[in-house]
């Protein structure tokens, strides 16, 4: 068996050390018991306890400890004593520092108590957590803020609309119709938050619509069932999903209601101009189509009209109801009908106010029978005929089914925001517009066209 | 620049002030009572191996004394029977935790706890009139309490070396018998070999001798702190944690240290063979070889018999 040079020294230094030490028992009698207390007194070869004590505890200078550790090495009694000395003190602090784990920690100060809290260790896990608590507070304030921003355009809107509501319940019957209108839009506006759309909406449009409302009486009983349709959504601003369709469902209502007071506007208007008379020469001939209504859509930015005779025929409509405004002033203060306020005079008013956009159409639909054979355009990728003041799509035939729409109407407006190149082309024709999109036939009808219609068809 | 005289004791008389303002409990002592044992201290520790030590050397050494416990002792040397009243008070408990840990009863225990109290109050009276204790050896350096550990200990091996003069254990005359054998030198070494010739077998136990020597030369010429360790391991069978414990040190470091010493024995060795002795390289690697494998073959008889009676 071949042992490498550390074990063999090994086994040599404990055959060494066994010898001596047997050698040291048997021709040494290990000092007498007197030689042994005088060192112990510090008189003799031995160290005495508190040499011992201080070796022990490691309290001596260096060259002390070098001086006792030579001297140690050499005694016997000495080694034993502080060997027996060391292991002790180990064994006493092992036990005490036992004893002190065990103790519950309550008796610390609360300033050992937050001095531990900031302790290496508990700062290297604290610090992370606390980090990333901050950085998730900044991201939840930054959703809430976020969120907040289609909340506030609502509460905006909804101002609008309750200034809108207190301007109905305290103005005319004339004007209510005009208010409703108004409010209802700007009620859409603000359900889809879009305020640009607001700003661009044609003021055309809104002329025509209002001019258009001139004409109709909406009874009161309409105008109440609107506002309370309002009511009831006005408080509903909150730009969430659920809320959001349930606008949507509100927006639907309101369409119908606009739709059912518009349809009773025009039966009420066909009554009252059955009773008047006959001095109302026909309406230019247009495309027959029954008032159908439309899904309302939300709306978008729409160009205002570019084409000239679009806006000359505009303002002639404008012009019209300024006249109309003034003819009505002055029949009612010439007391033409009967008094001002009787039922007759409102009739003749509303007869007059009529008169002139008829006379006005009727004007443009003359000067239109006699570019018929002549006048077409191409707007659109669509070819359109100039036919009896209106401009027809020369693919529409009878079976087509038609759809009638008044400019400025909401039907109008969501007609133009589901499919653009349809406003884009009744703006650039202006006027009756009759165009085929999909299969449908739109007509597009300005407010005076219908009128017309309706004397013609009372005049058949 | 080394310090006169006068200047060492004016240092004294500072760190004597600087002692008694540093103690919780001072008992009316004054610089005169405690400069004395300061001054005894100073000298023993630090001037008996460093006599040009500096001022700042100086101030460290008195500032480390442990304060209460010097006070307290001079105290009761003073005859201060409150201060007699605190010392059992406080440290009869540990002088009864040291006697037990001694001795090998608790009668022998008991009976130890009370020597050691009457030697610390004096058996002798002084030419003063006062007894004279072991007290007044008690220098402030270490703790009070492990003082009284060693003088507990001291006694306690003082008595076991008195009784062990007079009955030998069974497992040490075993050993006894290999060392006479193996300081001899002739038997123990040629057991497990049949003699060859006479010749042969002088020179295997002169070179038995030579090895032993040089071992025993190599072991003087290491440093103190290395001797202590090879002593504590191999002379008094300690484990290497508690061979560290006493050098100060942890477990791994005392088993590097060891590994450096063994290197260096073995080293020491081989040049003291080859130039006092004359050997060859080759022949003393191989007698050192031969030496381990006969020591081996040795004591396994007697490790294993050892074993045995162990586990019984």
């Amino acid at each position: 068996m071949k042992h490498n040079d550390e074990t063999e020294i090994d086994l040599l230094l404990r055959r060494h050390a066994r010898s001596e030490g047997a050698a040291a028992r048997i021709f040494n009698d290990g000092g007498s018991a007197k030689d042994d207390a005088l060192s112990r007194a510090g008189g003799g070869v031995h160290l005495d306890a508190d040499e011992l004590n201080a070796f022990a505890e490691g309290a001596l200078p260096a060259p002390a400890r070098a001086r006792y550790a030579a001297h140690l090495s050499d005694c016997d009694a000495c080694r034993e004593v502080v060997t027996g000395l060391i292991l002790m003190n180990s064994a006493a602090n092992e036990k005490e520092r036992v004893a002190l784990a065990a103790e519950p920690s309550a008796k610390s100060s609360w300033r050992e108590w937050i001095g531990a809290l900031f302790a290496p260790p508990v700062l290297r896990f604290a610090v992370p957590v606390f980090g990333l608590l901050i950085v998730g507070f900044i991201l939840l304030a930054v959703l809430r803020t976020r969120q907040d921003q289609p909340t506030l355009v609502a509460q905006n809107n909804e101002k609008q609309i309750a200034q809108s509501n207190a301007n109905i319940s305290s103005a005319p019957e004339e004007q209510r119709a005009a208010d409703t209108s108004t409010a209802a839009q700007s009620n859409t506006n603000g359900r889809e938050s879009i305020l640009q759309d607001q700003k661009k909406i044609a003021p055309s449009e809104q002329n025509g619509a209002a001019a258009s409302s001139t004409e109709n009486a909406p009874s009161q009983s309409n105008v109440k069932s609107l506002e309370q349709t309002r009511t009831e959504t006005a408080p509903d601003a909150a730009p969430s999903v659920d809320k959001m369709n349930a606008g949507k469902r509100d927006e639907d209502r309101r369409e119908e209601d606009v739709q059912r007071s518009e349809t009773l506007r025009e039966r009420g208007r066909a009554r009252d101009e059955e009773r008047a008379a006959a001095s109302i020469p026909p309406p230019a001939p247009s495309a027959a189509a029954g008032a159908v209504a439309v899904k309302e859509k939300p709306e978008v930015a729409k160009e205002p009209p570019k084409d000239q005779p679009t806006r000359q025929s505009n303002n002639a409509t404008l012009d019209g109801a300024a006249a109309n405004n003034n003819e009505v002033a002055t029949a009612q203060n010439k007391g033409y009908g009967g008094a001002p306020n009787s039922p007759n005079a409102s009739l003749s008013a509303r007869r007059k106010a009529a008169r002139p956009s008829t006379v006005t159409e009727s004007k443009s639909g003359e000067d239109n029978a006699r570019d018929d054979a002549s006048e077409t355009r191409r707007v659109g990728g669509r070819t359109f005929r100039r036919q009896g003041g209106a401009w027809v799509d020369t693919a529409y035939n009878s079976s087509h089914a038609t759809v009638t729409v008044r400019r400025g109407t909401e039907q109008y407006r969501a007609l133009v925001a589901d499919e653009p190149a349809i406003g884009s082309i009744s703006n650039q024709l202006g006027g009756e517009v009759i165009i085929v999109w999909k299969n449908r036939a739109y007509r597009i009808d300005s407010g005076a066209a219908q009128s017309e219609k309706s004397e013609r068809k009372r005049n058949e | 620049m080394s310090l006169t005289t006068t200047q060492i004791e004016r240092l004294i008389d500072e760190g004597t002030k600087r002692l008694i303002a540093r103690a919780t409990e001072a008992r009316t002592l004054d610089v005169d009572a405690l400069a004395p044992r300061v001054r005894s201290a100073l000298n023993k520790y630090l001037l008996a191996d460093d006599a040009n030590a500096n001022a700042d050397a100086i101030r460290e050494f008195i500032n480390t004394l442990h304060a209460d416990d010097l006070c307290l002792v001079i105290a009761c040397e003073r005859g201060d029977q409150s201060a007699w009243s605190d010392l059992v008070e406080r440290f009869n408990s540990t002088v009864r935790s040291a006697a037990r840990h001694a001795a090998g009863s608790e009668d022998a225990a008991e009976d130890l706890a009370q020597s050691i109290w009457a030697e610390l109050h004096g058996l002798r009276v002084r030419e003063d009139g006062r007894p004279a204790g072991k007290l007044s050896y008690y220098s402030g350096r270490g703790s009070l309490g492990g003082w009284l550990r060693a003088v507990v200990s001291q006694l306690a091996v003082d008595q076991h070396r008195k009784q062990s003069r007079l009955v030998q254990t069974e497992e040490d005359a075993d050993f006894d018998r290999l060392a006479r054998d193996s300081h001899q030198g002739e038997e123990s070494l040629s057991a497990s070999h049949a003699p060859s010739d006479p010749e042969q077998s002088l020179l295997e136990q002169r070179a038995a001798k030579d090895v032993e020597a040089a071992l025993a030369k190599a072991i003087g010429e290491l440093e103190a702190e290395d001797r202590l360790l090879v002593k504590l391991y191999y002379f008094d069978g300690l484990r290497l944690r508690e061979a560290g414990a006493v050098l100060g040190v942890h477990e791994a470091t005392a088993s590097r240290r060891l590994a450096r010493v063994q290197s260096d024995i073995r080293k020491r060795v081989e040049t003291i063979l080859m130039n006092e002795h004359g050997w060859t390289r080759d022949e003393t690697a191989r007698s050192l070889t031969e030496a381990a494998t006969h020591l081996m073959s040795e004591l396994e008889p007697m490790l294993t018999e050892t074993r045995a009676g162990m586990k019984d």
